[in-house]
């Protein structure tokens, strides 16, 4: 089986890949799997002060994957109504992770980041895109609610910006997301995003490691970044929102 | 003071008080009942007619108000029951506004999900020249801009324009077209599946609203404003002036 994430390490920087191009780096069980396992060896890899979140292929993330979010077998889901659960929890559990590291996180938005995918940008520290990726929050489209990446939307956005945004629905240019605060710098077109990315890692990784795990650490107080407890929340709520049929319709509907 | 009417899903609530739809205590209560109203109405569109959205409290009617001032007391009460009504509404609430929206105007900005304004709309608190304090606004501003820009704005009593509110966050969209694409942005939120909405407002109020301790300080901090010299005064000039 190939790696469903992979992680490579350059000195100081690395790079951490969602990868199963095929279905636009949707988040899997199994996919939350083995990006929890590369965190697990990030963590023996002392030394990397930047850490690049991308997508192999066209994508960035596409969000949950549509199978194990439908429960009715019936229907094309799963078939087992504690997964979509399991997932979203996962899911949070990653973002938690991530908001924790040490290192400098750098979101590298190459191309769709839809949902909880767009909701991982959000998460890192620095986000950074290009003009013509689609990014943004169709969840309330589908029935569904974003509860658990919706406190990384507000504390990037600001409350007023974030509800905005995760009401309205649909999703939005780059050029749109760089407007409303949701990545913070993009490239003119996608072939132009590897030298930013390159450029922004860089110089990224010339702060002192201490100096940016201390700022990190200070950051993550005053916003209350790490309350688990809300993530949790957040997970057992959109579950639960997830679980009506009317959501499960327009679910198994999108997948036909 | 206050017209409604139904399309589509949409309430349109319309602050029809001329020439500028200053506030009263009337005019605040029956507009808290028009969003208070609980029917099947998807989604809530509050607009103004006139010269401009609202220049806030009616001058006049408290320059003429007794010593302790208690319509001054009842008007920022009031204000304060609107915007909470506004957050604690199931259905997303959509404002479309034009011209001044200034103190009382400018705070029922802080009730909305959506903001959008034509290009000629200015905002502010400029309470403070009138001896008033704009906290009974502050816990909803700062859920709408950032703490450093939520200072400013409750402190400078100058106004800003348009583009400067829509680089704070105050407001989401600028158009010539502000009836229609207000109304178009209501349609929008109307048409989504409602119990998703509802659980991602009330999600993201959860996260980041004001709790209510924190608006009742704000506005007690405006209250602690009433009846003192510096209001009298200050307002009975401002009243002169007009």
């Amino acid at each position: 089986m190939t790696d469903l994430a992979t992680l490579t390490a350059d000195g100081p920087t690395a790079t951490l890949a969602l990868n199963r191009p095929d279905a636009r780096n949707a988040c899997s069980i199994e996919l939350l799997d083995a990006a929890h396992a590369r965190l697990d060896e990030l963590g023996d890899a002392s030394g990397v002060r930047v850490l690049t979140i991308t997508g192999t292929g066209r994508a960035f993330c596409a969000g949950m994957d549509l199978k194990q979010v439908i429960i009715d077998e019936a229907k094309g889901g799963c078939g087992d109504p504690e997964l979509p659960r399991r997932l979203l929890g996962s899911l949070g559990e990653f973002t938690l992770r991530l908001r924790a590291l040490p290192c400098v996180t750098l979101a590298k938005v190459n191309g769709a980041a839809i949902g909880g995918g767009c909701g991982l940008a959000c998460c890192c520290d620095v986000a950074i895109s290009h003009a013509d990726a689609k990014l943004g929050f169709p969840e309330v489209d589908l029935g569904l609610c974003p509860a658990v990446v919706a406190p990384w939307v507000v504390r990037r956005l600001g409350a007023g910006r974030a509800r905005r945004v995760l009401l309205m629905g649909g999703v939005m240019s780059g050029a749109e997301a760089l407007d409303v605060g949701i990545v913070d710098q993009i490239a003119p077109d996608r072939d132009g995003l590897e030298a930013l990315a390159d450029e922004v890692a860089s110089r990224l990784a010339k702060g002192g490691p201490h100096a940016l795990a201390a700022t990190k650490n200070l950051l993550n107080e005053l916003d209350g970044s790490l309350d688990a407890d809300l993530i949790e929340r957040g997970a057992d709520l959109s579950a639960s929102v997830l679980a009506r049929p009317e959501a499960q319709e327009i679910l198994a509907a999108r997948l036909r | 003071m206050i017209r409604a009417g139904r399309d589509r899903g949409v309430r349109t609530i319309t602050l029809d008080a001329p020439p500028v739809n200053a506030m009263t205590p009337a005019m605040l209560d029956a507009l808290h009942d028009a969003i208070a109203l609980d029917d099947d109405a998807r989604a809530i569109l509050l607009n103004a007619d006139h010269t401009c959205f609202s220049a806030g409290f009616d001058l006049r009617a408290i320059a003429a108000d007794a010593d302790d001032q208690p319509i001054l007391r009842a008007l920022l009460v009031e204000l304060s029951r609107v915007v909470g009504a506004m957050r604690a509404n199931p259905r997303p609430v959509v404002i479309a506004t034009h011209g001044a929206a200034l103190a009382g105007g400018c705070a029922l900005l802080g009730g909305a999900d959506v903001v959008a304004c034509s290009p000629d709309a200015t905002f502010g608190y400029p309470a403070a020249l009138i001896g008033v304090s704009p906290a009974v606004s502050a816990p909803f501003l700062r859920r709408s801009v950032e703490d450093g820009h939520a200072r400013r704005l409750l402190l400078d009593t100058k106004t800003i324009d348009a583009t400067e509110a829509l680089r704070l966050g105050l407001v989401h969209r600028i158009t010539d077209a502000l009836d229609d694409e207000a109304f178009d942005i209501a349609r929008v939120l109307a048409s989504k599946p409602a119990h998703a909405v509802r659980a991602t407002s009330d999600w993201v109020a959860t996260i980041a609203d004001p709790i209510e301790a924190t608006i009742r300080r704000g506005l007690d901090a405006s209250i602690a404003c009433v009846g003192t010299e510096e209001a009298r005064t200050r307002i009975k000039n401002a009243a002169r002036r007009r």
